[in-house]
């Protein structure tokens, strides 16, 4: 149809170009002629996707800090080993893998990189660069709540910069870092979709709306408060 | 989420929608349940969505039998704080009482009254996850109707419409779903693009959390259309409470049977699911999106080929922005022309507008095309909230072009415009009182491109960065000519050389700033430089 070659992208289409450490069967995605069982993607079949299914015993980690990676404790592991058992049919599956990860533990720490790529076969470059390419993967444990502030246009045009000023001086840290307490973490996000009522933050996952600098101090207290 | 009671008498309605929660609709909905088991009341609280009328939440609405001088309509309150609702009570607004929070009618506000609401007409109304409210105001009308058409008279149904993208793009929807019908494939999926990233844009996450039904409803149309039998919907990670809302209603469909293997008996099968993002703009474009899908990195592809040919694991797929595919259900209930009588130009059917920023009453307005920035901002908006002079206006998320008071009286329309660099985008439009330093604004437009940008091709990986060392340099007043001149150049390759949208529209802000705005950056009112159309 096209002239142009399509790019050499690094992906399982293409021969792999780092050791493979399990079978990777064909992919036949784009075969018209091959039927498929079933309208959806089934758990257990991975017509298109490139991977066989997991045993839990195949996805603890075997080395401890290989690599220079600090190894995870064995309960966090055990935790991983779990998300990875539970996602291991799942088709895309490394965000939602990462998500849970970071659900489950706070934050994606670099030791648990290698069993994540190792269970889904992938190279840990590979993970990693998933990791660090998406804003809401930490990679250092937060404070005990998360506090987000919207830096876009519509926040900025009802005071958000002098509200993000504000809040980091109260707390003592620059956006993207932790207070010195331990007890906050402050993020930029761009946009919370709140924008008839401007600015607008999040705290631990709960939104807030027309924030004035009073109401982010009580926010903020009443959060401390709990922990 | 009612309160099972005796002897009900009135129904109150508080929202469910994000935003009224952010300003405190839960604790209204407990503290109006409360105060009317206090005095033993016989009160049901419904959960809707919202309407829209966002400076007056939480609106709280009321009807029944005993609410005096409504005729049957609903009759709200707002907004109202936890404080208010013993007040409320006192004044007895369960049966339509006098308060100062009173607004009469809610369908006659002004404000909702002047609207032409088609994709939103349930906004507000029903309580999200009822399938049973759902059908009883017109749903599911276009699925019926779907699924006793052919495929391809489905498709020429929905390209007959007129509908455009409305994610920002503006491509037909009923073209690409043509070429997905046309492709042969094993399986072929439909993509919703839930990634609505723009700043100053809400509405698909009204529809997300106030009318998910429609949405799946348009994702299961443009499946039987187009041969398609699996939906992910990529949905944004700020969305929490979009995707409770659309698992419940996912939920409830395939219950039902109106998701699943047959759907209603009629062999068609169908189902979906939500996938989170995580936090990078870059996946609002269709083929990042699919690689984040897919579990990569959010790089864009190259195209060709076309996601409608390759898309999801190599596979043909629709990909479709929330709005557009929530457009669809009343195209095939209604026909495609009743939805092509609206709008003007090559523009048909309504936009969802959502007013942002320093704007009075803040909300959103589905309207036909056609409609101007000045008749939004004054008469729907009533200006700023500062109560200061508009002086910026920008349209269409980070990468839209700024506005100056001039321009106020463009038409909203793709073609008008696109004929001054702008452009309509996903409807969102910022307001900007007199304060705003647009230098600033311009410098903030380099800087998040650069933050979001995948890097994938040079212009915009390099020239954000760049672009707003260069803009920092102009206004700390070093050697303005020439950096105002190496910025225009900068902005041209990145507007001709960049892949994707993200580099290619990044200078749009910048130099809609330079144009309108010369005097922040410190430069003088002159002609136009030859880069500038």
């Amino acid at each position: 149809m096209l002239a142009i070659p399509a790019p050499r992208r690094k992906c399982h289409a293409v021969a792999p170009c780092f050791p493979a450490r399990r079978a990777r069967p064909e992919r036949v995605a784009s075969d018209p002629s091959r039927s498929l069982s079933s309208p959806f993607p089934e758990p257990g079949r991975h017509d298109l996707d490139p991977f066989p299914p997991l045993k839990r015993d195949s996805v603890l980690p075997r080395g401890a800090g290989r690599r220079g990676a600090p190894s995870l404790a064995p309960a966090e592991a055990a935790k991983v080993a779990e998300i990875l058992v539970r996602h291991a049919d799942l088709p895309g599956n490394l965000l939602p893998i990462l998500h849970d990860v970071q659900h489950a533990l706070g934050w994606v720490p670099a030791g648990a990189i290698g069993q994540i790529a190792k269970a889904i076969g992938r190279s840990r470059a590979e993970v990693h660069g998933v990791v660090t390419f998406y804003h809401d993967f930490r990679q250092e444990p937060p404070g005990r709540h998360v506090l987000k502030v919207c830096q876009a246009e519509s926040c900025q045009a009802c005071g958000s910069r002098e509200l993000t000023a504000h809040v980091e001086r109260t707390l003592g840290c620059q956006l993207g870092s932790t207070s010195p307490d331990g007890a906050v973490t402050v993020e930029p996000v761009y946009c919370l979709g709140n924008c008839a009522t401007s600015p607008a933050v999040q705290l631990d996952g709960r939104l807030h709306g027309r924030v004035t600098t009073a109401k982010i101090d009580a926010l903020l207290q009443q959060a401390r408060s709990q922990s | 989420m009612s309160e099972p009671s005796s002897k009900v008498a009135t129904t109150v309605y508080v929202p469910r929608d994000s935003t009224a929660i952010s300003l405190g609709a839960d604790e209204v909905a407990a503290a109006i349940a409360a105060e009317a088991q206090r005095r033993g009341l016989g009160v049901r609280i419904v959960r809707t969505s919202s309407r829209g009328l966002f400076w007056l939440e939480p609106l709280v609405e009321v009807a029944g039998a005993e609410v005096q001088g409504a005729g049957g309509a609903r009759l709200g309150y707002g907004p109202v704080t936890p404080a208010d609702v013993p007040g409320l009570f006192e004044a007895g607004f369960h049966r339509g009482g006098a308060h100062a929070l009173a607004l009469g009618k809610v369908e006659a506000i002004p404000f909702l009254a002047r609207q032409e609401r088609l994709t939103f007409a349930r906004a507000g109304i029903t309580d999200p996850v009822s399938l049973s409210d759902y059908e009883a105001h017109g749903g599911l009308r276009g699925l019926r109707r779907a699924l006793g058409m052919a495929p391809a008279a489905v498709v020429e149904e929905v390209v007959a419409s007129g509908l455009r993208g409305r994610g920002g793009a503006g491509f037909p929807t009923g073209i690409k779903w043509r070429t997905v019908a046309a492709a042969q494939a094993p399986r072929k999926y439909v993509v919703v693009n839930a990634d609505e990233g723009d700043s100053g844009t809400y509405s698909d996450r009204m529809v997300m959390e106030g009318d998910p039904f429609v949405l799946l409803e348009g994702m299961a149309i443009a499946g039987w259309a187009t041969g398609a039998s699996y939906g992910y919907i990529y949905l944004r990670s700020e969305y929490p409470d979009a995707k409770r809302v659309l698992e419940e209603a996912l939920a409830v469909l395939r219950k039902t049977g109106w998701y699943g293997t047959n759907i209603q008996g009629s062999g068609f099968a169908f189902d979906a699911e939500v996938r989170v993002g995580a936090g990078a703009y870059i996946c609002g474009e269709e083929t990042a999106l699919l690689e984040s899908l897919e579990g990569k990195r959010g790089m864009i592809r190259y195209k060709p080929p076309l996601p409608a040919i390759k898309g999801l694991f190599g596979l043909p797929t629709v990909v479709n922005n929330v709005v557009s595919l929530a457009s669809v259900p009343i195209v095939l209930d209604r026909g495609g022309k009743y939805h092509a009588d609206y709008g003007m130009g090559r523009s048909r059917g309504t936009l969802p507008i959502q007013l942002a920023g320093n704007v009075k009453r803040a909300g959103l307005v589905e309207k036909a095309f056609g409609v101007t920035l000045r008749t939004l901002i004054e008469d729907y908006g009533g200006g700023t909230r500062s109560g200061r002079p508009v002086r910026a206006v920008q349209v269409g998320g980070p990468l839209g072009a700024y506005f100056d008071q001039s321009l106020l009286d463009l038409p909203l329309d793709y073609e008008a415009l696109a004929q001054h660099k702008g452009m309509v985008g996903h409807g969102g439009i910022v307001v900007f009182d007199d304060t705003v330093d647009m230098a600033e604004q311009a410098r903030y437009a380099m800087e998040f491109c650069a933050v979001e940008s995948c890097g994938k091709c040079t212009p915009c990986r390099i020239g954000s960065t760049r672009g707003e060392e260069l803009i920092r340099r102009i206004i700390a007043g070093q050697d303005v000519a020439a950096n105002h001149r190496q910025l225009l150049a900068l902005c041209d390759v990145m507007e001709h050389a960049s892949l994707c949208a993200l580099g290619g529209m990044a200078p749009w802000p910048v130099l809609s700033a330079l144009k309108y705005f010369p005097g922040d950056f410190g430069l003088p009112a002159s002609k136009e430089p030859a880069h500038v159309v």
